[in-house]
């Protein structure tokens, strides 16, 4: 039984001519709701704020430094840009309230306030879920940074955001009575930049160790991580988490590209749509590595 | 398959035009129920803490998903850094539908380490404390395939790391992965007072204590030492050349970075323990609200976001701002140096101000508004100056560094000069105020009793090479005869002082070594460690703070 109510303001986004979304919310008790929502930022400043963090990141990930990337697909982990003079310092929170501001508009704003006080009275969180399938130019909108003073939304336990993508029907959570099964996978193909695979390793170890105890968690790792291998492992679908350290692409063509690597170490070819998939049975999931 | 966790690079973005050409989103298209996934290049700093987060609150607590990712959120927000936080994206196909269903209560966690003081005995110490601050992984962790990566060790671990001759306060830890936890036992004694109800430095008190009204009123009462802190702050040369303040939180051996504009130099960092204020010199910056001397909250001490950068002493023209010190009751000492002739000695004066301190309601990113009371002259004429340090028992008693040695100043008159000061680089007082010891341009280390009196002249490679041979501890690969100071520090727990040691031609990471004195009344090593590689990894240590 999980330890901490959420009630749900389902927000869905629909394109419209213009360009804007035409805006559902729905909350727990069905009220909906409706609004429209315009990008406050062009295209470019919200790539303007998306690099400014990549960079931030960035800087403390490699400690190469190649020249400052110029696009969304330049910010990858073999082009790392790592600071000197440029553009001011990322501001969070403003790129947050913008986003709030264009969200949580008029009826929807008042419907969110109610909701929020709703589930507080009852002690119920509020999960804000982002329905972003009809609206793919909005999956990288880092919403996460919505800002409602004086809180980041996402930052706190009670009102979490998590972007949902309605594909069917879920079967319903398997009954844990002794033992969740993590699988752990660390790729780090020797052609690409060294990650801190290790101190990851042994951190998931230590936050696991107590409960590895008492039979609450089993961790496993896969070694080597290869495709093949990962397949092999998944086979008998007695795995309820993946948890897979790494290096991962977004290409310009659109794929999203996690790395494996080969037998003798380097990366092995992949994308996100390749290879064999068989996820429809519960708790049995080959993945697509 | 219930959950997966991509702690990788960018695995959330997908294409403008198609919702299900990212790995992450393909997964929920699959079947996975949940997906966690990184919108940008995340940190292995920030990918360690929210994997490590995540499944403490999934699993042990059995939280939701979505109360574990918040939760692994904040834990970034206040270990690593105030952007990071937001890089992980929570993926689901039904929100409404639990990952598990729990049919036994959550496991009850482990409770968090013990501290341990400096100087206890080794008999005083809790069983199974050597495992803990070793930091090696071993139990019921098992790999599919028995080959390759090892299951279990800590990095390029010293095997002699905890297993010096009995009898010894204290061996030398010398794995890079429990250096942090050494470093957390260093300041353990402190940490037994953060546990306390009345300690007046930590977070928690200070965030409360941020009244409505602005306050000049010292924090730390008449006649009583400043409170020591938890942390240690560095300042690191990263490695595109800018400077920046980090913090090592004892309490778990993790590290925060204080401050990130790109470009900057933010040197000669300066820890108000009574406040949690850093100051520092910030330097070729291009762009930015602070030149001069500057001060920021870290976001580990505060209760939400922290507090950015803000301008503390304001800049005046043809005048140089530089060497900020905190005095016991948050008042802060600063040098104000004009243009120097070249090859001319620079004339300093020293002067303290005073703040008045306003909340910031309006401004989330603040925690308080810090604005100049008074600033006054505290010594005029100093030559080269080299460095200050404020007595931790009054307020208005400073020793100052300069080409004639090391003076103490009170109330704006020169006590005394301490003898054996002649070349002295730096000075600190000890965090009682007991002792001072000052670091000479030729290596040694001078101590005084607080009233000047000569204690013992000394270096670091003696005192090591004696640790070394009285405790039965390994020197591991650092030759205590090549080691040199860097900086010292007053500032933790009840040791004397802190030295952050390393080797000229080592590619090694910087040690870090606990000084105190012995009933022979002569300072002796209490611990010699590495520093955590989280630290190390990030650039070139160049100082302790304080």
């Amino acid at each position: 039984m999980a330890t901490y109510v959420y009630d749900d303001f389902r927000v869905t986004f629909t394109p419209r001519p213009d360009g804007s979304y035409d805006v559902r919310a729905v909350d727990a008790s069905n009220e909906t709701t409706q609004g429209v929502f315009t990008m406050p930022l062009s295209e470019d400043d919200l790539t303007r704020a998306v690099l400014q963090v990549a960079r931030s990141n960035s800087r403390r990930a490699t400690p190469t430094a190649p020249a400052a990337p110029t696009t969304l697909a330049a910010a990858t982990p073999a082009t790392r840009y790592v600071g000197g003079d440029g553009p001011p310092a990322f501001d969070a929170a403003h790129l947050g309230t913008l986003l709030a501001g264009a969200l949580f508009t008029g009826d929807i704003a008042e419907h969110y306030e109610r909701a929020t006080n709703a589930g507080a009275a009852k002690g119920s969180g509020l999960r804000l879920s982002l329905s972003l399938a009809d609206a793919p130019a909005l999956v990288n909108v880092p919403w996460e940074f919505l800002y409602r003073r004086p809180r980041f939304l996402a930052s706190q336990r009670h009102t979490p955001v998590v972007r949902w993508l309605d594909t069917g029907s879920l079967a319903p959570p398997p009954a844990i009575d002794d033992t969740v099964r993590i699988l752990g996978v660390i790729a780090a193909p020797s052609d690409l930049n060294p990650l801190d695979v290790e101190a990851e390793r042994r951190r998931i170890e230590d936050a696991t160790r107590a409960m590895c105890d008492i039979d609450r968690v089993e961790l496993d790792w896969l070694d080597p991580a290869t495709p093949r291998r990962l397949r092999e492992v998944l086979r008998d679908g007695s795995y309820h988490v993946l948890h897979y350290v790494g290096h991962s692409d977004y290409t310009s063509t659109g794929d999203g590209v996690p790395s494996s690597k080969t037998t003798t170490g380097d990366r092995a070819p992949s994308t996100a749509r390749r290879s064999p998939t068989s996820c429809r049975t519960r708790r049995r999931c080959v993945l697509s590595c | 398959m219930r959950l997966v966790v991509l702690n990788s690079c960018e695995g959330a973005r997908t294409s403008l035009t198609d919702p299900y050409a990212g790995v992450a989103t393909t997964l929920i298209q699959l079947g996975v129920p949940a997906v966690v996934a990184m919108q940008f290049e995340i940190s292995d700093e920030a990918a360690i803490v929210f994997g490590e987060e995540l499944y403490t609150n999934l699993i042990g607590r059995q939280d939701p998903i979505d109360a574990a990712v918040a939760e692994a959120r904040k834990a970034i927000l206040i270990e690593v850094d105030d952007v990071e936080w937001a890089t992980p994206v929570l993926f689901m196909r039904d929100p409404k539908v639990e990952l598990f269903s729990f049919v036994v209560p959550a496991a009850p966690l482990p409770p968090p380490p013990a501290p341990i003081p400096i100087g206890a005995p080794d008999a005083d110490r809790p069983d199974g404390a050597d495992e803990e601050l070793e930091a090696t992984t071993s139990g019921p962790v098992r790999q599919v395939v028995a080959t390759g990566v090892a299951g279990t060790g800590n990095g390029d671990g010293d095997s002699t790391a905890g297993d010096g001759g009995s009898g010894g306060r204290w061996k030398r830890w010398a794995a890079i992965g429990g250096g942090a936890a050494v470093v957390a036992a260093a300041v353990g004694g402190l940490l037994l007072a953060i546990d306390g109800d009345d300690d007046p430095g930590t977070s928690e008190s200070t965030a409360t204590n941020v009244d409505s009204t602005a306050q000049t009123a010292p924090r730390v009462p008449s006649g009583e030492a400043r409170p020591h802190t938890a942390t240690l702050a560095f300042e690191i040369v990263e490695r595109n050349g800018d400077i920046h303040v980090f913090e090592l939180d004892p309490r778990g051996g993790q590290t925060a970075q204080a401050t990130d504009r790109p470009g900057a130099h933010d040197i000669e960092a300066d820890w108000d323990p009574a406040s949690n204020h850093i100051a520092f010199v910030r330097t070729n910056a291009t762009t930015g609200r602070c030149t001069g001397i500057c001060d920021v909250v870290p976001k580990a001490f505060s209760d939400d976001t922290g507090r950015r950068v803000e301008q503390l002493i304001n800049p005046q023209n043809g005048i140089r701002h530089h060497q900020p010190a905190w005095a016991r009751d948050s008042s802060l000492y600063y040098a104000a140096t004009g243009a120097c002739a070249e090859a001319a000695s620079c004339s300093s004066d020293i002067r303290r101000a005073t703040f008045d301190r306003q909340p910031a309601q309006d401004d989330p990113n603040f925690i308080d508004r810090w604005t100049v009371a008074t600033d006054e002259l505290a010594l005029g004429g100093v030559e080269d100056l080299r460095d200050i340090d404020t007595d931790p028992q009054d307020e208005n008693r400073i020793a100052v560094v300069g080409s004639g040695g090391v003076h103490i100043a009170r109330n704006g008159s020169v006590e005394m000069r301490l003898d054996g000061s002649d070349g002295a680089v730096t000075v600190r007082f000890a965090p009682d105020g007991s002792r001072l010891v000052a670091l000479l341009d030729d290596g040694g280390m001078v101590f005084w009793n607080r009233d000047g009196t000569p204690l013992v002249t000394t270096d670091m490679s003696t005192m090591l090479s004696t640790f070394v041979a009285q405790q039965g501890a390994s020197a591991g690969d650092l030759d205590p005869a090549a080691v040199r100071v860097v900086s010292i520090s007053s500032n933790e727990s009840d040791a004397e002082f802190v030295a952050l040691v390393d080797q000229p031609d080592s590619a090694g990471p910087p040690e870090i070594v606990v000084v105190d004195f012995g009933d022979d009344g002569r300072p002796v090593v209490e611990m010699w460690s590495r520093l955590p590689a989280s630290l190390t990894s990030i650039g070139v240590l160049q100082s302790i703070a304080r």
